[in-house]
């Protein structure tokens, strides 16, 4: 009863923004600090100092977002930290209170389910705000052999915005993707079937979180592209679920590869659609492959689907899970294309001409490209300047 | 009837330009001068990276945002209210906010004006004049990769341009730029 209580006690309305302001204001903006940083291009800028970061998740729009770092020690007194969890998919389930009836239901169940988790190779936790000696406690008497985390500081639960008011963590599951990226929140958990749907989501979530697997799991990150330098192939999973590799460079007579990094939403990438079509239509036939691409956390791969259908692309349009592949080309907007040759190698990047508006073009750049790459001459103008909407990245 | 207009909005850049260049302050202060302005919806005059120049160098001795935004563009809709606020809040110690659409001129009256006067920017701004293509390079030189919305140039009071922030940043980001200019 007491659990009961605790569990589904409310945290006050103002709990979440507060805690925000506190932890902004605590940190000296320092949330801000991290993501300002990484977007921001400095012309002899004033410095900015560097503050710690202490950040505090909206459940409300997690899913996408990097998910809080974490160092808690479990049962046995053994520290695990999500960094080192790495390439793995990791279910992190903070639950209110050990040796109570709806955590021991919640425990029990997962513990059932480990070998089915263990079989989708993902890594569970379940964290409260008890210690460690509670937890060993607990494990002994539901046998729970998965580790239970003791956040005794509460700064996990409070980052995760799930710490009630009540001192407590709200039972609240995350599904953290091997990228360390939230793939998806379930703030109404059902004690006695949590394992199941934990199980049914993580089914449903496989194509993306088998992609990031693959591209976690690789030791060395390929570094950022560069022009007239190889470029490392990649996987991605098609609108259809389908992984389709891009880097087979000079496979079935490819001549050329054209990437072009696009948008569902934005009336600018949209307002090439007509001219991805048809520049498509007119060099797949000469031997070169195109390939969309979509890194905007917002755009699922059924909107992309439909939106491919609708205007007739020819090409697949991959989905950037993380936006893994526009932070590996540094692709800021949409649309924004790029040319690769049949020996891997950067040839153009940039706009693909130069007016929104198709009657005034004048500059066909990355038609021009493609030309000069199929003729085997170098590219005259390898660099434009794209215009359009920026890709919504994840953090 | 298009040199026309464009004989209007070259000679409302220019008054505007006019305004700005004896104005000691910020935007609001370029806006209270005209009392029928006030009560109008907010004027958007289409502008040429030259001109977006005059006009930043002009307010030399503020703090100056150029923010570029559009009103299909989802992050500057979102991040348009904090700059709105941020205007008001730090206009007194010299921060000059100056909006840029990068719509296409046709939606100027139909979707910039409503969606300015709707933010309660009552302050003249700009449309980027021509093509966005042929803007940027004259605007921005060293520009080597892309220009996405939102984008906003911050400039110190010697009228230098000290930082480009994308994409979308909330109050909090922006009050940390300009913090250290003031």
């Amino acid at each position: 009863m007491n659990e009961r209580h605790l569990s589904e006690k409310k945290p006050m309305k103002t709990s979440l923004p507060l805690l925000c302001l506190l932890g902004v204001t605590a940190a000296g903006l320092g949330c801000a600090s991290r993501a300002y940083s990484d977007n921001t291009q400095s012309t002899a800028a004033p410095a900015v100092a560097t503050e710690a970061t202490t950040t505090v998740l909206n459940l409300e729009s997690a899913v996408g977002q990097a998910a809080p770092a974490f160092a808690l020690p479990d049962q046995e007194n053994k520290t695990h930290s999500l960094a080192d969890l790495k390439g793995k998919t990791v279910v992190l389930a903070f639950y209110p209170a050990d040796m109570t009836a709806g955590c021991s239901l919640e425990a029990r169940g997962l513990s059932g389910a480990l070998g089915e988790f263990k079989k989708r190779g993902v890594q569970v936790f379940c964290v409260s705000v008890q210690d460690v000696n509670s937890k060993k406690q607990f494990c002994d008497k539901e046998g729970i052999k998965y580790p239970m985390l003791a956040d005794v500081k509460r700064t996990v639960s409070h980052s995760y915005g799930v710490l009630g008011d009540n001192g407590l963590a709200r039972r609240v599951s995350f599904i953290i993707a091997p990228d360390g990226t939230i793939a998806a929140v379930d703030q109404n958990v059902k004690p006695l079937t949590h394992a199941k749907d934990l199980l049914a989501k993580l089914d449903a979530l496989k194509p993306a979180l088998q992609v990031q697997t693959r591209t976690s799991a690789q030791t060395t990150p390929p570094a950022k592209v560069q022009m007239d330098k190889p470029v490392a192939s990649f996987s991605l999973a098609n609108y259809d679920g389908k992984n389709t590799t891009v880097g087979d460079w000079n496979a079935n007579g490819t001549k050329a590869t054209v990437l072009l990094f696009v948008s569902v939403q934005c009336p600018i990438s949209n307002g090439y659609n007509e001219r991805m079509v048809n520049l498509a239509k007119t060099y797949e036939a000469r031997g070169v492959r195109f390939v969309g691409i979509n890194s905007n956390k917002a755009e699922a791969p059924d909107g992309i689907a439909a939106h491919a259908k609708e205007h007739s692309f020819s090409f697949p349009v991959l989905k950037d899970t993380g936006n893994v592949i526009a932070d590996r080309f540094e692709a800021q907007v949409t649309p924004e294309a790029y040319v690769i040759d049949d020996k891997g190698v950067l040839r153009y990047h940039g706009r693909i001409d130069n007016s929104l508006k198709q009657a005034e073009v004048k500059t066909r750049d990355l038609q021009a490209a493609l030309d000069s790459v199929l003729a085997g001459r170098t590219v005259a103008d390898k660099e434009t300047v794209a215009f359009g909407c920026s890709i919504k990245r994840v953090g | 009837m298009i040199c026309n207009r464009r004989f209007v909005w070259q000679g409302g850049a220019l008054l505007v330009l006019a305004a700005l260049s004896v104005s000691a302050v910020g935007t609001d202060r370029v806006v209270a001068k005209p009392a029928a302005v006030k009560a109008a919806a907010p004027a958007v005059y289409p502008v040429s990276a030259p001109a977006l120049k005059k006009a930043i160098a002009a307010r030399r001795g503020n703090v100056v945002l150029v923010n570029f935004w559009a009103t299909w563009c989802v992050g500057c809709r979102k991040e348009f209210p904090d700059l709105v606020k941020l205007q008001k809040n730090y206009a007194k110690r010299g921060v000059s906010i100056l909006y840029v659409s990068g719509d296409e001129a046709s939606d100027r009256n139909s979707k910039v004006v409503p969606f300015l006067k709707q933010q309660g920017v009552t302050a003249p701004s700009y449309i980027i004049q021509g093509d966005v293509f042929q803007f940027i390079p004259q605007f921005d030189p060293n520009l080597k990769t892309a220009f996405g919305l939102p984008r906003t140039y911050v400039y110190d009071r010697s009228g230098k341009l000290v930082k480009v922030v994308f994409p979308e940043k909330s109050y909090a980001e922006f009050e940390k730029v300009i913090k250290p200019l003031l």
